[in-house]
């Protein structure tokens, strides 16, 4: 390729126009001293094909004018093109001639920010050069003063690397370490701004952490809560169930005890029948007794009852007359009879009494109260009986009747006193014996009183004996419906009994119950106790909050996803670059060897036979003698032609089918003459191939080719 | 005539982590727009008879003193005005916490922290009679999908408060860390006015006389919650429900998307929508998508552009992979062409992250080996 025309106009430095021709063949000089457009001019060449972004577009409007103008460029490949460009708006026209015909292939903004149209300018760019980037011409093909290096392989890798500024192992090596900064703390680096990758999985593990605390003890809280109210209810339930079932108990018991009452009473009524039946016998005996001395009673009253009928009759009629009479003796005996009679009552009285007590005492030794009562009454009931007919008083009738009478009187009232003075005895001695004492006293007392009746007998009114009769008989029925209830009674107490077992049973269920019931109750109060506890240690316990630790754990989970991103990411850019390196060196290596070993003999006039580049593009020099030796061996001169020699190289590789203009922006400032001729010889050879453009300060230079622009000049024209 | 103050998810309290040195003036911001509202509840002239905190009035169910008492001051000035408060917790003030401030006692404050619903608080108010119905979320017993949830049928207003989140439709939008709400259902509960919280931004359903209400934030929490804020005023009369939105925020969230596939000059292009929408009191969030033909300097305009707003963002989606001259390198014979070309590669067949992992790789590369600016 070689650049045919160049015009800037209303560029950088310049105001107006200016333009250069190249030549077809040779090199092209452009002489200028500093400040007088040598580097508008390179970077007006590189502007016009790849445009220019706009914060440097500002640069370009030249002092004193009202805008930048136009630049336009003439090349030729294997057709030839033209590129013209407005500064300002970057518009670009590029027309090719096809055979004789100009084509404008493109018209439209074409700029290194452009939009999406001004790709396909850089498209073509692409195709025409091999690359589209202005960089990488640059480094390829601009020579600026003193660039000779050293460090040829760095120089390489760079230029390897694509845009000449990135050495691809210095990339990776940086890559690393950034990755390298995001995982975790190396000794070696600054503490970083950003938070590492390693921290915020720990702070990720921690809040996740307190989350899984905030809900354990939110549930175990709740749960605890939950249960305690459960207990609570629980307990509720179990005490009132309790208290009925309490008072359920207690009802059984009273129950029970009353029950427990009558089996007592049960076992005295045991006692109580046998003296009942006991009593019976006796009873039974005085009532053979009784019911003999009835029917003697009777047969005495019948016997009697004729004459006495009589006699009555008689006596009423004699009363009649001797009333008055009667009335007298009445008078006189008065105060006798009335003491008599007083003193009979007294007696009757005791007698009752006693016997009474007797029955007691008989009763007492049964040990029933009841019984006691009822021979008291029993006896009590005879003896009254007995004293009722014995204290009958007799019919006063005539003189001669009365003081019989009155010695009957007399001998009745000692037969009393003799009666009284017996029974105190008895009461006195209480022993068991004298009650048999008593009832054979008792059975003398009949006998007496038989003889006594038969005395009486003719005086007796019958009515008052039959009434005397009944009363005795109504004494033994209500004894007999005593009886009769008592053994009523029985037949309940047993009947009682069977219900005191079941009682019993029930009582014995009962307290299972009340015994599980309890059981339980304790235990629900024991959970409920430990909930208290883990309530009260939950207390005030400040659990995080679950809404906020979830919010901050998915952010500190984001952030850790976009470095785990930007980690992995690094190690793909690394692990890519490696690779894309090693793929460069594989399809190139040998070829770029060759390339720049042919172009470094041609350089140094075969003192040199050979560069070897290593996996590093580390080069080895073969000398003309077959000695290997490395870069830093090489005079400063052989270096800047093996630098040559690599760029060139390059350039070839890269843009295959165009040979690249080479520029050189005064490189051989400072040079001595051995030099310069090496670098003389050295452009030589380069112009066979490849287009040559020398700026240069020196008008000495251009003896080496065709001065195409001499700035100087330029500028004195203007 | 009875109106209701609806407030929701006020977050007092809440840290604004995100902001950094920002964060401090932010939750002033949040004090004072509740201050506001309250200020606008006890303004004589508005008749505010009621107002409804419909969950999450704290960021936390155990927040600062300092947030506590400021909640205590503006109870006691609703007291003053004699203007009744009902609230339920939400799911980041939760009761369910053994140590949720809602255990304490609040004066003038009818708190219905009960999980489940139980019989209405009935207030006699302007007199009509007002049936508030409300429950606490709680975890383990608010997720179940929200059912048996009907008025008492006697006589006077309805009043829900719910903090949930309502599905669309028979969609029933199920989530751990509220009840799940479903439109249909609601309509049903015959109630005259539901006031929602859970959901940060204004949302209104009428539907079958039943008024559904998300009030929103009264300042936005995080990007999302952007543009105006309202104050909402629900009447209740016979006649139905009737709301008034009233502007309160005071700072305004802005999220935007510019795609600069298109575009020129993308810095530009930024730098003047930056420019237009320069303000003291917006947090913008610009995203940059679409292919990068050109990269866009997001440090110099964040340097240049970020005093000009209370908060500026600027997220770089621009996809270098699908630009052009991107395409253009990979054909380079270089290392970097390889390096291209291989990122490049079976790009189509890739999921989001891989194609994540691929653009952070080729501009890590290429910021090392050149290419882009």
């Amino acid at each position: 390729m070689r650049l045919k025309r160049l015009l800037l106009e209303r560029y950088g430095l310049f105001r107006g126009k200016v333009e250069l021709h190249f030549s077809d063949s040779g090199i092209d000089i452009i002489v200028g001293d500093n400040e007088s457009g040598k580097s508008t001019i390179m970077d007006g060449i590189l502007s016009t094909i790849f445009g220019t972004k706009r914060e440097e577009r500002v640069n370009l409007i030249p002092w004193n004018a009202p805008s930048s103008g136009e630049s336009l460029i003439e090349l030729k490949t294997d057709k030839s093109m033209k590129i013209q460009r407005v500064i300002e708006t970057q518009h670009t026209t590029l027309t090719m001639n096809q055979d004789t015909e100009p084509l404008v292939v493109f018209s439209d903004k074409a700029s290194p920010q452009g939009k999406k149209e001004a790709a396909h300018y850089f498209d073509m760019l692409n195709e025409i050069f091999g690359f589209s980037d202005r960089t990488v011409l640059e480094s390829l093909t601009f020579l600026k003063q003193n660039e000779a290096e050293t460090k040829l392989d760095q120089k390489i890798r760079e230029l390897i690397s694509g845009s000449g500024k990135g050495d691809y192992k210095k990339a990776i090596d940086s890559l690393k370490k950034e990755a390298l900064l995001i995982t975790r703390d190396v000794y070696w680096s600054n503490p970083s701004k950003d938070r590492l990758l390693e921290n915020l999985g720990n702070e990720l593990i921690e809040l996740k952490d307190s989350l899984e605390v905030a809900l354990n003890v939110r549930d175990e809280g709740g749960d605890v809560e939950g249960e305690l109210k459960e207990a609570d209810a629980g307990l509720g339930k179990l005490e009132k169930k309790l208290k009925t079932e309490e008072v359920k108990l207690e009802t059984i018991k009273k129950f029970r005890e009353s029950i427990e009452k009558y089996g007592r009473s049960k076992k005295d009524h045991d006692k109580l029948l046998g003296g009942i039946k006991e009593t019976e016998k006796l009873i039974k005996g005085m009532d053979e007794l009784e019911e003999k001395l009835n029917d003697e009673f009777v047969l005495l009253i019948k016997e009697a009852g004729v004459s006495l009928r009589d006699e009555l009759n008689e006596l009423k009629g004699i009363e009649q007359k001797k009333k008055e009479l009667a009335n007298e003796i009445e008078g006189l005996k008065m105060h006798e009879v009335e003491s008599v009679e007083l003193l009979s009552g007294g007696v009757k009285a005791a007698i009752v009494l006693s016997v009474a007590v007797i029955g007691i005492i008989a009763g007492k030794m049964w040990n029933s109260t009841q019984m006691s009562a009822l021979l008291a009454f029993v006896f009590g009931s005879i003896a009254a009986a007995l004293l009722m007919m014995l204290g009958r008083k007799k019919p006063v009738s005539t003189d001669t009747r009365l003081s019989v009478r009155e010695s009957d009187l007399t001998g009745l009232i000692e037969k009393e006193e003799e009666l009284i003075e017996k029974y105190y005895n008895i009461l006195l001695d209480r022993s068991i014996n004298d009650i048999h004492k008593v009832l054979d006293s008792v059975k003398e007392w009949k006998t007496e009183l038989k003889l006594m009746q038969e005395i009486r007998s003719g005086k007796k009114s019958l009515e008052e004996l039959e009434k005397e009769s009944n009363s005795l008989l109504q004494t033994i029925l209500l004894t007999e419906t005593t009886l009769e209830n008592l053994e009523k009674e029985y037949s309940e107490l047993l009947k009682t009994e069977r219900k005191m077992g079941a009682a019993e049973a029930l009582e014995a269920e009962q307290t299972e119950v009340i015994t599980e019931l309890s059981t339980e109750h304790k235990s629900l109060e024991e959970v409920k106790h430990e909930n208290e506890k883990k309530i009260a240690k939950h207390e005030g316990r400040g659990v995080g909050n679950i809404d906020l630790l979830t919010h901050e754990i998915t952010e500190k989970e984001e952030e850790s996803e976009s470095k785990q991103l930007e980690s992995d990411a690094l190690q793909l850019a690394v692990r890519t670059l490696e690779e894309s390196a090693e793929k460069f060196q594989e399809s190139h290596h040998n070829r770029l060897s060759e390339q720049i070993s042919g172009w470094f003999e041609r350089f140094t006039g075969g003192r040199y036979s050979g560069v070897t580049l290593d996996d590093d593009w580390k080069p080895e020099i073969r000398t003309k003698e077959g000695k290997r030796i490395g870069p830093q061996h090489l005079s400063v001169g052989a270096r800047d032609q093996l630098y040559f020699a690599m760029r060139l190289s390059l350039a070839e590789l890269m843009s295959e089918d165009v040979n690249l203009p080479i520029v050189l922006d005064d490189p051989f400032v400072n040079y001595d003459d051995k030099r310069l001729k090496i670098s003389m010889e050295l452009l030589d050879e380069i112009s066979k191939e490849h287009q040559v453009l020398l700026f240069t300060h020196s008008p000495e230079y251009a003896k080496w080719g065709n001065v195409v622009l001499d700035l100087n000049d330029y500028w004195k024209k203007q | 005539m009875v109106r209701l103050l609806h407030l929701a998810d006020l977050h007092l309290g809440a840290k604004f982590k995100w902001l950094g040195e920002k964060s401090a003036t932010r939750k002033e911001d949040l004090s004072e727009a509740f201050k506001r509202a309250i200020d606008f509840a006890v303004d004589e002239k508005n008749k505010i008879d009621a107002v409804l905190f419909a969950g999450d009035t704290f960021d936390s169910h155990k927040p600062s003193n300092e947030t506590t008492e400021l909640f205590r001051a503006q109870l006691d000035r609703l007291k003053k005005g004699k203007i009744h408060s009902i609230l339920i917790p939400g799911n980041h003030d939760a009761y369910e916490y053994s140590d949720s401030l809602w255990r304490e006692e609040f004066d003038w404050l009818h708190l219905l922290g009960e999980p489940e619903v139980g019989a209405p608080l009935t207030l006699l108010i302007n007199s009509e009679e007002c049936h508030f119905y409300g429950f606490a979320f709680d975890s383990r017993k608010s997720n179940e999908p929200f059912d048996e949830f009907k008025t008492t049928g006697s006589e006077g207003f309805h009043i829900a408060l719910i903090h949930g989140s309502l599905g669309v439709g028979d969609h029933i939008e199920m989530h751990s860390r509220s009840v799940p709400l479903n439109r249909k259902r609601l309509v049903k509960t015959g109630m005259n006015y539901i006031a929602l919280g859970h959901y940060h931004n204004f949302d209104e359903i009428n539907e079958g006389g039943v008024t559904v209400v998300y009030p929103g934030t009264l300042e936005g929490m995080g990007f999302g919650e952007d543009g105006e804020r309202w104050l909402v005023v629900a009447e209740l009369s016979q006649k139905g429900v009737k709301i008034r939105k009233e502007k309160i925020n005071k700072r305004t969230l802005l999220s935007e998307t510019i795609d600069l596939s298109d575009s020129s000059d993308a810095t530009s292009t930024v730098r003047d929508r930056l420019k237009e929408l320069s303000d003291d009191n917006t947090l913008l969030k610009l995203e940059l998508t679409g292919s990068a033909e050109s990269t866009v300097d997001v440090d110099s305009l964040l340097k240049a552009y970020e005093e000009q707003f209370f908060l500026l963002k600027i997220v770089d989606n621009l996809s270098l992979l699908d630009s052009k001259r991107i395409e253009i390198l990979r054909s380079e014979v270089s290392v970097r062409g390889n390096f291209v070309d291989s990122l490049l590669n079976g790009l189509e067949k890739l999921d989001d992250r891989e194609r994540s992992l691929r653009e952070l790789a080729l501009r890590k590369g290429l910021a090392h080996l050149g290419g882009i600016d």
